[in-house]
């Protein structure tokens, strides 16, 4: 049994429901649960969010769903802000196999970006009321920041470095890895790895599910 | 004979998405010194120093409780965010009325330079105590596939497990004896009067979030903690300690190269003091934050 975990892209309004036709059509169990602060789904406790914390939370998700744990084989699908949640499983070991869309991230920081952009984040949330208020409404208005920057060349090689399992890389016009980067980006895994071009995002499923 | 006064208040700061324990000393028409703790540390551990802040050097003295310690607000289900910490900081700072002095130890002292860095115009001056970071060589992760692991593996664990419940407080005093081993015992006790809570078992557990110790992989290094001290637009006076100690790692010329960073900074090393600097020579703070706070 193979089974399929979706993590969708932070602030994404579709939440888990971009992915239901994937999902329905997958030939195992599936689950693209909604993140903590979209859908359905509670914010996290206190209301705070970091990159990478729906490796958590989808990876709770599926458990509950009884697609994940110990000695199942599980896909690990991640859209956008979604990807890195999906690399980290996939260096936790807990993937069979890594599916990324538009997954592989904007330019590289320098450390002086690095530290320039959390500033930019904090104060971009200190100044708006709605990431500081309680969330009432889903997407979370605080998911709208995004997250600061963690697009460090050394950060992002040594983890993608760590990654064994076979990598599908699926790219959309909306991605904002520069097309020049694309190859140094994908030499970085230690796995195999396939690199598919698709008109838009609704054209990804049928990508997935052929490979 | 350890008698600490009580803090002139205790109150509840809503800051909209969690809560923050606050404690204050002396006349809030003074101007604010916010003090942050270390890690798995609580406000009341600034009950020494506080009152002399709010008294000797005629400050509002506030101490809080960071989101996860004492009786704050719980963290969230991934662990700790250090820009969370930033954020909420900053947000107390606002309603104490800026500029703010901050003074940090430890854990603490790393969230009081990050906030003078993003949010210069909250805050006049910050004194760090023993706190400006870890040796390059621990925040060298070359593994960042076990740091993702662990870190899994560490959230299933407390999900499923909770936190771990002692027969006494004394027991829990004893156990930060042995890791704080400079600490004397009733300081020891002291943290663990205020750091414990009655658990679901009839035990005693700490009021810390045990998701406290959750590490995420993240970009986070020598090289970035120092380009942070770059941009510090405020006056910062670091202290350290002249006795070896736990959490006092930091080599003589780490130390020199990452203070080399800061526009302005001075250090003083205090003789007689290892990690916690401010409950071991209370006399030696005051004076060094009475002259700092004067310059």
């Amino acid at each position: 049994m193979t089974a399929l975990l979706v993590i969708h892209d932070t602030g994404d309004p579709k939440s888990g429901r971009r992915w239901a036709g994937l999902v329905d059509s997958w030939p195992d169990a599936a689950l693209a649960p909604d993140l903590p602060g979209h859908g359905a789904t509670p914010p996290p406790t206190g209301g705070h969010y970091k990159a990478g914390d729906a490796a958590i939370s989808a990876w709770r998700a599926g458990e509950q769903a009884g697609i994940t744990g110990n000695d199942v084989d599980v896909v690990v699908l991640g859209h956008g802000w979604g990807g890195f949640a999906a690399e980290v499983l996939a260096a936790a070991g807990r993937a069979s196999k890594l599916v990324l869309v538009d997954g592989l991230g904007p330019p590289w920081s320098s450390v002086d970006e690095l530290v320039a952009d959390r500033h930019r984040w904090l104060r971009d949330a200190l100044a708006d009321p709605a990431a500081l208020a309680p969330p009432t409404e889903a997407p979370d208005p605080r998911l709208a920041l995004g997250f600061p920057s963690i697009w460090d060349r050394e950060f992002i090689g040594n983890l993608r470095r760590s990654i064994k399992v076979p990598v599908l890389v699926i790219e959309t016009p909306a991605s904002r890895t520069p097309r020049a980067e694309r190859d140094e980006r994908l030499a970085d895994y230690a796995g195999e790895v396939k690199l598919v071009d698709v008109g838009s995002i609704e054209a990804v499923a049928a990508e997935v599910l052929q490979a | 004979m350890f008698d600490l006064p009580q803090p002139d208040r205790a109150t509840f700061i809503d800051l909209g998405r969690t809560t923050i324990r606050q404690w204050e000393w002396g006349d809030p028409e003074n101007p604010p010194v916010l003090m942050i703790h270390g890690g798995w540390d609580h406000g009341r551990m600034w009950d020494g120093l506080a009152p002399r802040i709010a008294n000797d050097l005629q400050r509002h003295a506030v101490a809080i409780d960071v989101r996860g310690h004492g009786d704050s607000g719980r963290l969230p289900e991934a662990g700790p965010s250090w820009h969370m910490f930033i954020l909420d900081v900053a947000q107390i700072c606002q309603r104490l009325g800026p500029p703010v002095t901050l003074i940090g130890h430890s854990f603490g002292g790393g969230v009081v330079l990050s906030v003078v860095a993003a949010f210069p115009d909250l805050i006049d001056r910050v004194v760090n105590i023993d706190g400006l970071g870890p040796p390059p060589e621990m925040m060298q992760v070359q593994d960042h596939a076990a740091v993702a692991a662990q870190w899994l593996r560490d959230a299933d664990r407390i999900h499923v497990e909770g936190p771990r419940e002692y027969e006494s407080i004394e027991e829990m005093a004893q156990k930060r004896k042995d890791i704080n081993t400079r600490l004397p015992y009733e300081w020891c006790l002291h943290m663990a009067t205020h750091g414990t809570k009655r658990g679901a078992k009839g035990g005693f557990t700490w009021k810390a979030d045990p998701l406290f110790r959750l590490g995420s992989p993240e970009p986070f290094n020598d090289e970035t903690l120092v380009a942070q001290y770059r941009t510090i637009r405020r006056p910062v006076m670091a202290l350290s300690g002249t006795e070896p100690d736990q959490w006092s790692f930091l080599q003589p010329e780490d130390r020199a190269r990452r203070l080399d960073a800061f526009e302005d900074a001075e250090h003083h090393a205090v003789t007689g003091a290892g990690h916690y600097i401010h409950v071991e020579q209370p006399d030696e703070t005051i004076r060094l934050l009475d002259a700092f706070l004067q310059k």
